[in-house]
């Protein structure tokens, strides 16, 4: 693995402009990087990238049934219990998942890290799939890369693949928060897939789902929404008032993934796989194992973009990262190094699309902290 | 690349860029309200009443229930025996066919053969477009439909809605959701808020 310098493609703003990919930048930053890359080797991508994240998830899926089957788990990964019921059903009814991300710390040497499972809300799933492929192909087009060169990528027909698995027989909406451009980015660019997969979509803001007298969920069309992807996560949802209205077999990601999304897995997958090679050390925070681990680092359980996340070094807190998170329940993990070059650290985001690793994107920030203003830097398997 | 590693790409060799489906590159950067004027949809009922009580006049809700009725009768997939019509179509979803129209629309029963039962209609664009171009249906209640044919609207075997697909008479599932009324709304998103909206990346 290695990070290295190439010429930008001159007209890649305007490339992002024609595919509405407006937030190449964003709170006037730069996200994507089309002038630096990282590359890695087959090896690297085949062992210690692909191979780890299939075998994370399917423990991760292991561990699901256990969770679901105990109420004291349940209340610890914070579930309300008026909706134990709903994880549970969703996940015996085999309810079907689309995708997720996993987070690994990978330095190029020993085995990359899982640092958490994005099983419910992940993003960047645009600019992996699409502007980072159309990227590598300029770039090889352009004599920047060798003619053999390749990318950790099938994600887009994954995705459509993934769609397609889910019958066509009513319209599938989406829904986010359609004022933030980010979201509505990715949202769209799933519609845009599962449109491929002969899917009939419509978009709808998060707080215009409303119910009828039936307590069917409904669009703003009044049509009842009968599958629904979610850009939204599922500790929220569970906590407003239209939980009562939730039932199974409506909202991907289903139910179930509020185990995996949540924090407290990580301590729960090393209780039951100790000293598996990619995962690190984890507890909850009032475990008194927890003040056995050097170096930690101490997150929420439902934490998004590194909010509230503390990095602790022999007992002194040396990096933190504000946040809205800061009162829910705590877990630590065993403090790993990033890949780091030029000041910049990476953190690896390989994707999962239903049980297969299918494509990783990069994600570099100054801090060892990855939040909102981490830049996207695009990857490349040397041939 | 490795000596002992079998050759494998990932990215698609015979693929040049990546394209998207039409939608993304036309709607990424659009917010969810669209200018221009209204487009007429197909809208789906499983009432006459519920669709006036979504605000389509009477002479099309009934026309469009009318048509698919006309329908019904005309291309419902046929079963000699209930058990299996039920086999089909699900315990409870079907009933004896109806004669085809003569004086009611609710007909009577042959008895000998077995459809899916009717569990809604689609009022078409097409159907809304005639009302509302000519500010009349244009078309009789029984028959005299001309080429418009109706759609009815059937529940498949999982309890989803599904209709006939028009060219080919087959009895093809097709994305159809029940138009209802909301009675509460903005139930979800609230804790949005209080993170200054959206941004949910893991």
């Amino acid at each position: 693995m290695r990070r290295f310098r190439l010429p930008e493609r001159p007209d890649w703003r305007d490339k992002a402009q024609a595919v509405g990919f407006g937030f190449h930048e964003m709170y006037g930053e730069p996200y994507w990087l089309d002038d630096v890359a990282y590359a890695f080797s087959l090896a690297e991508i085949e062992d210690e990238v692909e191979a780890p994240s299939e075998a994370l998830h399917e423990l991760c899926m292991a561990i699901v049934p256990d969770v679901v089957g105990d109420e004291a788990m349940l209340r610890r990964l914070g579930i309300p219990e008026a909706y134990f019921d709903l994880v549970r059903d969703s996940w015996r009814s085999g309810e079907r998942h689309l995708y997720g991300r996993f987070d690994l710390a990978y330095t190029g040497n020993g085995p990359a890290k899982m640092l958490e499972y994005n099983a419910d809300t992940p993003t960047a799933v645009f600019e992996s799939a699409y502007f980072q492929h159309n990227w590598l192909i300029d770039q090889i087009e352009a004599g920047a890369l060798a003619d053999g060169t390749d990318q950790f990528n099938y994600l887009q027909e994954s995705l459509v693949e993934a769609f397609a698995q889910f019958p066509p027989d009513r319209i599938f909406h989406f829904a986010c928060w359609v004022e933030n451009e980010e979201d509505r980015g990715t949202t769209t660019y799933l519609m845009d897939c599962a449109v491929q997969a002969g899917h009939q979509v419509e978009m709808i803001d998060i707080r215009a789902i409303g119910v009828d007298a039936q307590g069917r969920f409904t669009d703003e069309k009044q049509r009842t929404i009968d599958r629904c992807f979610k850009l939204y996560p599922w500790e929220d949802m569970l906590r407003e008032p239209f939980a009562r209205h939730l039932k199974p077999g409506v909202f991907v990601e289903p139910a179930w993934k509020a185990i995996l999304s949540n924090k407290g897995i990580l301590p729960l997958l090393w209780e039951r796989y100790p000293d598996h090679p990619n995962l690190l050390p984890a507890y909850f925070a009032d475990d008194p194992r927890a003040s056995t681990l050097p170096d930690m680092v101490s997150k929420p359980i439902f934490s998004r973009e590194g909010e509230n996340v503390t990095i602790v070094e022999s007992g002194t807190v040396t990096e933190e990262a504000p946040g809205v998170y800061a009162a829910e329940p705590r877990i630590v993990q065993a403090y790993t190094p990033l890949f780091e070059s030029e000041g910049q650290h990476a953190v690896l985001g390989s994707w999962m699309i239903g049980d297969r690793a299918a494509g990783l994107g990069i994600r570099e920030d100054a801090t060892r902290i990855t939040r909102n203003l981490s830049r996207f830097v695009p990857h490349i398997i040397e041939g | 690349m490795d000596q002992n590693r079998s050759p494998r790409r990932f990215a698609a060799k015979t693929r040049q860029r990546m394209i998207l489906g039409g939608l993304a590159a036309t709607s990424l950067s659009l917010g969810a309200c669209s200018s221009g004027p209204p487009q007429l949809q197909d809208a789906e009922f499983t009432t006459v009443a519920a669709c006036t009580a979504a605000g389509f006049p009477d002479a099309v809700c009934q026309a469009g229930y009318n048509a698919a009725f006309i329908e019904h009768q005309r291309a419902a997939p046929k079963f000699t025996t209930l058990p299996n019509c039920e086999k089909d179509w699900g315990t409870g979803q079907c009933a004896p066919a109806p004669v085809a129209a003569t004086s009611t629309s609710t007909g009577s029963s042959i008895g000998s053969i077995f459809v899916p039962a009717l569990a809604g209609f689609i009022v078409s664009q097409a159907l809304q477009k005639r009302f509302y171009d000519n500010d009349d249906i244009g078309i009789g209640y029984y028959g005299g439909y001309g080429s418009y044919r109706g759609s009815p609207i059937y529940r498949n075997r999982g309890g989803s809605t599904v209709a006939l697909d028009n060219s080919t008479g087959k009895a093809i599932a097709r994305p159809v959701n029940v138009n209802t009324r909301t009675v509460s709304a903005r139930g979800f998103g609230g804790s949005g808020l209080s993170r200054g909206g959206g941004g949910w990346g893991g």
